[in-house]
């Protein structure tokens, strides 16, 4: 058993910590809401333009553009990995970090050469000395801009173009609400024609100009499309990463204020029985004055 | 009142514009086109330019990069994925030199 001081001293310092965790709880809550706008409007976007394509009505094959031209036996590929640059946000890296890496195992044989990319730190130094890196994007997991997306897409697809990988691929966390997501890994080129699969019943194609032509208008908006479904992981991923931070915060509070709880009960306890003690040594020390 | 056109600028980063004007002209993937109220429904491309807003005698200038355009008789909206606000068309001109093209297209 402690003393009395040294209980005082274990709760102090408790009471400091879910301070600590309360804040940062009340810090991810701010920056969830504004994480949260950012994914929605982005999601918007996505929508109408998916809306848009969707209306052009116009059928895809894989030869249509580079881009959605599958190699028939792939070989080289690239796994890009959107993970948060900080921790203490629970299992949302770590979970990540492990679908990725059962990914890669089970992979191996089928890509002869692997090389991966990274946004956020908490990827890059889990996988940085087992695989090759290809690039590591500092600093855009934090606060996504619309412009990193679009680095990011340009140097994959260059290097698609360039032949250095067959397939491509993205490993990130899916954002399903505010506190949930889930860790998934796509391949994102060469692109899905079913993605362009034509809405007949909404296409009014009489009375629509088209400039240009619906097919060469399409052939723009693949690269595009591809963009924008970088910009939307990482929106995603930023909302993910305050929504998983701020209910690991909240759960530390609660584990705070229960050891808290349960150590005030302890000191109250070891104070009564020092009371005791005085007291009995004073009526003791009383009676052998007697 | 002469007749208007509701026009709604929007970027993967949100609602860029919304408001009613009375004619704009976008750089179209084959040039630059103008659209006025009432415009027949269309859906262009939008390649890298200057757009012009014009509202009651006062033009606005952006600087647009790459997106889609969506005129119907409710309302055209433009998709983009970089908007800028300019002062003039000189200014415009300074700005797109420094934008870079942000979708290669590989071919």
């Amino acid at each position: 058993m402690l003393t009395l001081k040294e209980y005082n001293v274990k709760l102090a310092r408790l009471r400091s910590t879910r301070k600590m965790t309360k804040t940062m709880k009340m810090v991810s809550a701010n920056k969830l809401k504004k994480a949260q706008k950012a994914q929605k409007d982005a999601s918007t976007f996505e929508a109408k333009l998916n809306e848009i394509v969707g209306r052009l009505g116009v059928e895809v094959s894989t030869q249509d553009h580079p881009l959605l031209n599958p190699k028939s036996v792939p070989q080289k590929a690239l796994l890009v990995m959107f993970a948060s640059d900080k921790g203490l946000c629970g299992g949302f890296n770590s979970n990540l970090n492990r679908k990725a890496m059962e990914w890669l195992t089970n992979n191996a044989e089928r890509f002869k050469h692997l090389e991966m990319s990274f946004s956020g730190r908490r990827g890059f130094t889990f996988f940085k000395n087992r695989y090759t890196v290809k690039k590591h994007y500092e600093g855009v997991a934090t606060k996504p801009h619309f412009t990193d997306a679009v680095n990011i897409g340009r140097d994959i697809q260059a290097a698609f173009f360039a032949g250095q990988f067959d397939e491509v691929y993205v490993a990130y966390n899916q954002y399903c609400g505010a506190l949930s997501f889930k860790p998934v890994i796509e391949k994102l080129i060469p692109m899905d024609t079913s993605l362009f699969r034509a809405q007949p019943n909404k296409t009014e194609q009489g009375m629509w100009i088209y400039e240009p032509a619906r097919h060469e208008l399409l052939m723009t908006t693949i690269p595009r499309l591809i963009n924008l479904k970088i910009y939307s992981i990482l929106v995603g991923t930023s909302a993910g990463e305050h929504g998983a931070r701020m209910s690991a915060m909240d759960n530390a509070t609660r584990n705070a204020d229960e050891l808290i709880e349960h150590f005030t009960l302890l000191r109250n306890r070891a104070r009564q029985s020092k009371i005791t003690t005085e007291l009995g040594e004073i009526v003791g020390g009383a009676e052998a004055l007697k | 009142m002469a007749m208007s056109l509701n026009l709604k600028i929007m970027t993967p980063q949100g609602t860029f514009f919304e408001g009613d004007i009375e004619s704009f002209s976008a750089p179209g993937i084959n040039g630059y086109f103008g659209v006025l109220p009432s415009h027949a429904p269309m859906i262009s491309g939008i390649g890298k330019g200057v757009l012009k807003i014009d509202t009651e005698g006062n033009s606005q200038y952006y600087v647009i990069s790459g997106g889609v355009a969506e005129i119907k008789s409710e309302g055209t909206i433009i998709l983009a994925d970089i908007v800028k606000k300019v002062e003039g068309p000189d200014e415009a001109d300074i700005e797109l030199e420094e934008l870079e093209s942000p979708t290669p297209t590989g071919h």
